[in-house]
């Protein structure tokens, strides 16, 4: 087979596995969702494109260009983001499946295969963007404003924006699956798109904003001069003032000149690049040099076993009495913590020592650094731990094994519960302690009910989704924008004194008994067949 | 002690069913489940063992409806699936240990019983040794251990012998014939020798459906007088292969010596054999099922 016959297979194959997937239908809804929600309605209470002060609110009339370039930008930020984790498992899929050892022996190189990756992984965003898109079609005459359609207004800033970023996603997504471990990866992405994209997208115009905005900014001051002195809105931004005004103009689009050709081919070029040296780090699915390794597949590590036959003959086993089956809790609570501890054997002690250190730290620092800064580093470092709750039984295929045992529902699911229950007693409980003798309870109880809820949703989200990526993803999001933004509605540990004083405690106490019991359910399905 | 009655599975990503109308009766002693791959073994396992629930029918263990109240098996069940994972950052002991807390087994008991289930399928030297770097049959070794860490009254094994050696699945095959006697064994294989040497009773599977069930003997009485041997040139085997059911073909310097199971002779200087073999038994019906008789 020639190399680009080679690539064609990877790219195809790479597509299907994933498309086909049932979650990718629930993906491609919320693609559709998404596209509705960026064009909002006139009296909708939140804008996502404009400019506006307490009187009045700029925007473009919802006509072709405005529309594409809105649901354009929008897409491009909000797919840098969650379309990393759509599509980040394409060289595990190959590995878990076994299908990598077939590769691994084929006479393809690992350029070749890592860039079929990244293809693959664009292809099934631009599936994703081109629903949007659609969608962006049909929100132009469900507003209403202007029925004319501009086919090249609505498409173009999709080829030109966000097809680009897609492909640079989709390469970072293979660099990252080459490169790091999978957990490692999951949430230094949620970092790098935090922290990095607001650097390059100043610095190198990564998601279009600038010559689009600068276009739309044109056409606005040339009807209201004054515009462009109030708040330039891009996302979401809830609350919209009661008695301010619409203000429309009309924007007919940008006119892609070379440059911005240009710019834009410059992103596709170091996707390329970044899928060719994620090759450099691939390890051609030996497992010698496994890196990545969670799942046991079929294709595991073989090796000569060196185990002497004991004599057929001598084969007899004793009996057990039935009163040495007895399903104590204290035997399956300790069991899941070691499986807990053995998860990651390299760190091994040293996590001890550092979740003890945490705690006295907790009890020695002043109360407003205790609770604002060693509280969140303290709930951050163990969430690879928490990630594991619900979902062991599907990372590593042991299900049969599991729930075909007795009287298992509430006494593992309690223990799993338990076991994260205690990580974030013990490295955030220092904290708790010297809220309560600082005469702070309230502030403790919060902290207390973050200890409740964190492994609630570890372990609602570890049940329902299988996986580790949506609760590391998910966590460090909130822990960004709660605890370390200020944002005091996600503030789910009390970090904030603005949170524990306004009672947003309460909500995260009600939600940690609605995602316990949420992923009681889930777990009791598992064991419905 | 386990009766099946009557149970259809129908899995929702497929229009048809894995397991049709099925009924039997399974009694202490070693059942052994016979049919090719499809046939639906894996799903009734899967049923017995509690993992999925029937479409229809229902499963009473000592009179006790599993899908109503599964921990009455699930408290008494050893079940090694087909495909099974391990948790690889554990090592033998440790694995063994997490799965005895989970089957409810008392920690100290729970020792003992490692060390002996260890020692039994041979993986003392490597017991230390994360099972992350096992090989398959290792790995299998492993999933029969745990199977037998709660001492079950019913052992229910799929496709056990796959990816152990010769000398592993001696060893099972010995086991299990160590472990019937009060207990239900149901064994689940497409490999007809492996039943042959242990089983007391055979049910043979095809498309969903139960197509007999009956002791090794009976089987082998089925084809007596249906089994023959000839001897052919090379030049007419693949002739002979489309028209007759063959069950061993071996080269001779005389020509090639084909086993054809066949209600009549299949040409001149046919012989019959005198002691059919059991999968000779089991090709006959299944052929007999494929072609709608009844057998």
């Amino acid at each position: 087979m020639s190399v680009l016959g080679a690539l064609v297979s990877i790219v195809w194959v790479g597509f299907l596995n994933r498309v086909r997937r049932y979650s990718f239908l629930v993906t491609l809804v919320l693609c559709i969702v998404a596209g509705y929600v960026f064009v909002p309605a006139p009296g909708a209470n939140y804008v996502t494109l404009g400019w506006g002060s307490d009187a009045f609110f700029y925007r473009g009339v919802y006509n072709s260009a405005w529309i594409g370039s809105m649901v354009a930008l929008l897409t491009g930020m909000f797919l840098a983001l969650f379309g990393f984790y759509v599509v980040n498992d394409v060289v595990r899929l190959d590995d878990d499946s076994g299908v990598g050892q077939v590769i691994a022996t084929a006479p393809l190189g690992n350029p070749v295969y890592t860039l079929g990756c990244a293809v693959s992984n664009f292809l099934v965003l631009a599936c994703m963007v081109f629903i949007v898109f659609l969608t962006a079609l049909g929100m132009q005459f469900i507003r209403g404003e202007v029925f004319v359609v501009d086919i090249w207004a609505l498409l173009s800033p999709f080829l030109v924006i966000v097809v680009p970023l897609m492909f640079l996603v989709a390469a970072v997504a293979v660099f990252f699956e080459t490169t790091l471990s999978r957990s490692t990866g999951n949430i230094l992405y949620v970092f790098l798109w935090l922290f990095g994209v607001p650097i390059l997208s100043d610095s190198f115009d990564l998601f279009g904003n600038n010559l689009v905005i600068a276009s739309m900014r044109a056409a606005g001051e040339a009807v209201f001069p004054d515009m462009s002195r109030n708040q330039f809105i891009l996302g979401y931004s809830w609350g919209f003032p009661e008695g301010r005004e619409l203000a429309a103009f009309v924007w007919t689009g940008v006119q892609w000149g070379l440059e911005a050709i240009q710019a834009r081919l410059l992103i596709i070029v170091l996707a390329v690049c970044i899928s060719l040296l994620a090759s450099l780090r691939f390890n051609r699915f030996d497992p010698a040099g496994e890196s990545r390794g969670e799942v046991v597949s079929a294709m595991e590590p073989v090796e000569v076993s060196s185990v002497g036959v004991a004599p057929i003959g001598e084969i007899s086993l004793g009996d057990l009495g039935e009163d040495e089956v007895h399903f104590g809790f204290g035997s399956i609570l300790f069991a899941e913590m070691r499986l807990m501890l053995r998860e990651f054997p390299s760190i091994g002690g040293m996590g001890v020592l550092v979740a003890v250190g945490l705690f006295i730290g907790g009890l020695l620092l002043p109360v407003d650094l205790a609770r604002g800064l060693l509280l969140p580093m303290a709930w951050l470092l163990p969430v690879l731990y928490w990630s594991r709750l619900g979902n062991r039984e599907a990372r590593f295929g042991t299900g049969q094994l599991v729930f075909s045992s007795a009287r298992v529902l509430v006494r593992q699911y309690l223990a799993m519960w338990l076991v994260g229950f205690l990580i974030s007693l013990v490295t955030g409980g220092g904290v708790l302690l010297r809220l309560m003798l600082s005469g702070e309870v309230v502030g403790a109880l919060a902290v207390f009910v973050g200890a409740l809820f964190v492994p609630s949703l570890a372990l609602f989200l570890g049940v329902w989704t299988g996986s580790c990526k949506v609760f590391e993803f998910f966590y460090v999001l909130i822990w960004y924008v709660g605890p370390l933004s200020g944002a005091v509605s996600f503030d789910f540990m009390g970090a904030l004194p603005g949170s524990v004083a306004g009672g947003v405690w309460w909500f995260y106490l009600g939600a940690a008994f609605v995602l316990f019991g949420l992923g009681f359910v889930g777990r009791l399905r598992q064991l419905d067949g | 002690m386990l009766e099946i009655e009557g149970v259809s599975k129908r899995y929702k990503s497929s229009d048809s069913f894995a397991l049709q109308d099925y009924s039997l009766d399974v009694n202490p002693g070693i059942l052994g489940l016979l049919g090719p791959n499809g046939a639906g073994k894996s799903t009734l396992m899967r049923i017995i063992a509690t993992i999925t629930k029937p479409s229809m029918g229902s499963v009473t263990w000592r009179g006790s409806d599993i899908a109503k109240r599964p921990d009455d098996i699930r408290k008494v069940l050893g079940y090694l699936p087909q495909d099974f994972g391990v948790y690889p950052n554990l090592n033998a002991d440790e694995f063994l240990g997490y799965m005895a807390a989970v089957k409810g087994v008392d920690r100290r008991a729970a020792l003992g019983r490692i060390d002996e289930l260890i020692a039994f399928v041979n993986l003392v030297e490597a017991r230390k040794r994360p099972l992350g770097s096992y090989s398959g049959g290792m790995k299998q070794r492993i999933g029969v251990a745990q199977a037998l860490l709660n001492d079950p009254e019913i052992l229910v094994v799929d496709e056990p012998t796959v990816g152990l050696d010769p000398e592993g699945r001696v060893r099972f095959r010995h086991l299990l014939a160590e472990l019937s006697g009060d207990r239900v064994v149901i064994l689940s294989t497409h490999i007809v020798s492996d039943v042959e040497a242990v089983a007391n009773d055979i049910a043979i599977m095809n498309m969903g459906r139960l197509v007999r069930r009956s002791s090794p003997e009976e089987l082998l009485r089925l084809v007596e007088e249906r089994v023959w041997e000839w001897v052919i040139p090379s030049s007419d085997l693949q002739a002979v292969r489309k028209r007759h059911l063959l069950s061993s073909v071996i080269r001779h310097s005389d020509g090639v010596h084909v086993r054809v199971v066949s209600e009549e002779s299949p040409g001149s200087g046919a012989m019959l054999v005198d002691h059919p073999s059991l999968e000779e038994a089991y090709l006959y019906c299944i052929e007999s099922h494929r072609g709608g008789e009844a057998v």
